[in-house]
């Protein structure tokens, strides 16, 4: 299994944009932690309401700001949720994987940072 | 250059950001389409970067409103897309697009995309000054520096029907200097050229602010006078009349020995059915008038009430010496 964090990501971001001092990817990452969990919890409500289409736009945009700063498995997971196949009642359990993968990347993140 | 970023994503949007400012440019940042309908609206920004799926309008709507704009000179579109199949390329830049950029947003490739906008709407800024420029040409008289004919249509165009739905006063007057094929014999053509710019610039700078003066051909001149019928008409082309007379250009073959103009003008009154060209007739009649009457003066065509040409010309009184 791949990875949670896809490190070469803010690498390069890093070597890209000039931020030796990594100011720029923790401010970067500050702010996936707040959209994230603004997004999770729009994933959530969109799961209890099969509100398809707002589950749709959540998981786009989790998946975007996730593949962002390297969280190659959790953009493949919100992929998922982005064109949702499934049944009502799988749908609860993908969506708390999604959550659970989020808390390892901010991990993952974290350790990034202070690496 | 001004970029304006658009993106729901806040992290692609501050990479982005990031990018256009190192590049040396001024970002603006929008978190969906309608903010960034109106950021563009307000910013007149030189490149736009959006993100193809958003909240309200969205990418594709977003090109196809800037395309759409009548007053937008050239602003370059750049979508940025998760969805890279080729139909999805395609309709993007049938929406309008120039580029697009894949998600998740490559520093570099943005950068390059960038340079590309910038080198391109720095053309069409160019292209749009040529655009000015030669526009101006083609309505330039390029001997006397007066607008020509092709600005004096559209002009008139626009004053007569500004004049008949706001119902106001406005007068042609053809002026045409006398015996100048016989000046152009006797001093040659450029001599002749001089006297043209000096009866022109004479004209342009003794006429009212809000009257424009015009090369209506070889050594005619026309005036469009806004809020102005005869008679007071008459005594303002009048007082042209003598400023050319003034300029004290000698001219043999003229019964004052200097170089002297005839005029004619016709009055557009509200009610009148005349139509511009219609005025324009009247007044080169009124002129060929003053013309008969002994050069060197001023006629105003005689308008029936409903406008309807009378056949009549009246003799604008002069203090010629």
């Amino acid at each position: 299994m791949s990875q949670a964090l896809d490190r070469s990501v803010l690498d390069r971001l890093r070597a890209a944009l000039d931020d030796v001092s990594g100011k720029f990817v923790a401010g970067l990452v500050a702010v996936y932690g707040g959209q994230a969990g603004e997004l999770v919890h729009a994933l959530e409500h969109a799961s209890l309401d099969y509100d398809l289409e707002g589950l749709s736009s959540a998981a786009h945009s989790l998946k975007g700001s996730s593949d962002g700063v390297g969280g190659r498995r959790l953009a493949a997971l919100c992929l998922e949720l982005e064109h949702w196949r499934g049944t009502r009642s799988q749908l609860s359990s993908r969506v708390a994987a999604v959550r659970e993968e989020v808390t390892v990347l901010e991990r993952a993140l974290a350790t990034y940072l202070s690496s | 250059m001004k970029v304006l970023v658009v993106d729901d994503d806040r992290v692609s949007l501050l990479i982005a950001e990031s990018v256009v400012e190192q590049s040396g440019h001024t970002c603006m940042t929008a978190a969906d389409g309608d903010a960034a309908w109106r950021l563009f609206n307000t910013h007149h920004p030189e490149v736009v970067v959006t993100d193809w799926m958003m909240p309200g309008l969205d990418g594709l709507a977003l090109c196809r409103a800037i395309r759409a704009d009548p007053w937008d000179a050239y602003t370059y579109l750049i979508l940025v897309t998760s969805l890279g199949t080729q139909d999805d390329i395609l309709a993007g830049t049938q929406a309008g697009a120039d580029d697009y950029v894949t998600k998740p947003l490559d520093p570099f490739t943005l950068r390059a995309r960038l340079l590309v906008a910038d080198r391109v709407t720095a053309l069409h800024a160019q292209l749009g000054r040529y655009r000015e420029d030669l526009s101006e040409q083609a309505r330039t008289d390029p001997l006397t520096k007066l607008h020509n004919r092709l600005k004096l249509t559209e002009d008139l165009a626009l004053l007569h029907s500004r004049s008949e739905r706001y119902e106001r006063d406005y007068s042609v007057a053809l002026c045409d200097i006398d015996e100048f094929k016989h000046y152009n014999d006797t001093y040659g053509h450029q001599a002749g050229d001089e006297a043209l710019r000096a009866v022109a610039q004479t004209l342009a700078g003794q006429a009212r602010r809000n009257d424009s003066v015009y090369r209506y051909g070889g050594e005619e001149f026309l005036l469009l006078l806004p809020e102005l019928a005869a008679p007071a008409a008459g005594a303002a082309v009048e007082r042209l009349r003598k400023a050319a007379e003034n300029l004290e250009i000698q001219h043999s073959g003229s019964a004052a020995g200097v170089l002297t103009l005839s005029a004619g003008i016709s009055s557009y009154v509200p009610g009148h059915r005349l139509g511009a060209e219609q005025l324009l007739k009247e007044a080169d009649l009124a002129m060929y008038a003053a013309k008969a009457a002994g050069r060197n003066q001023v006629s105003v065509a005689v308008l029936g009430p409903d406008g309807a040409a009378e056949k009549g010309v009246a003799s604008v009184p002069s203090d010629r010496r």
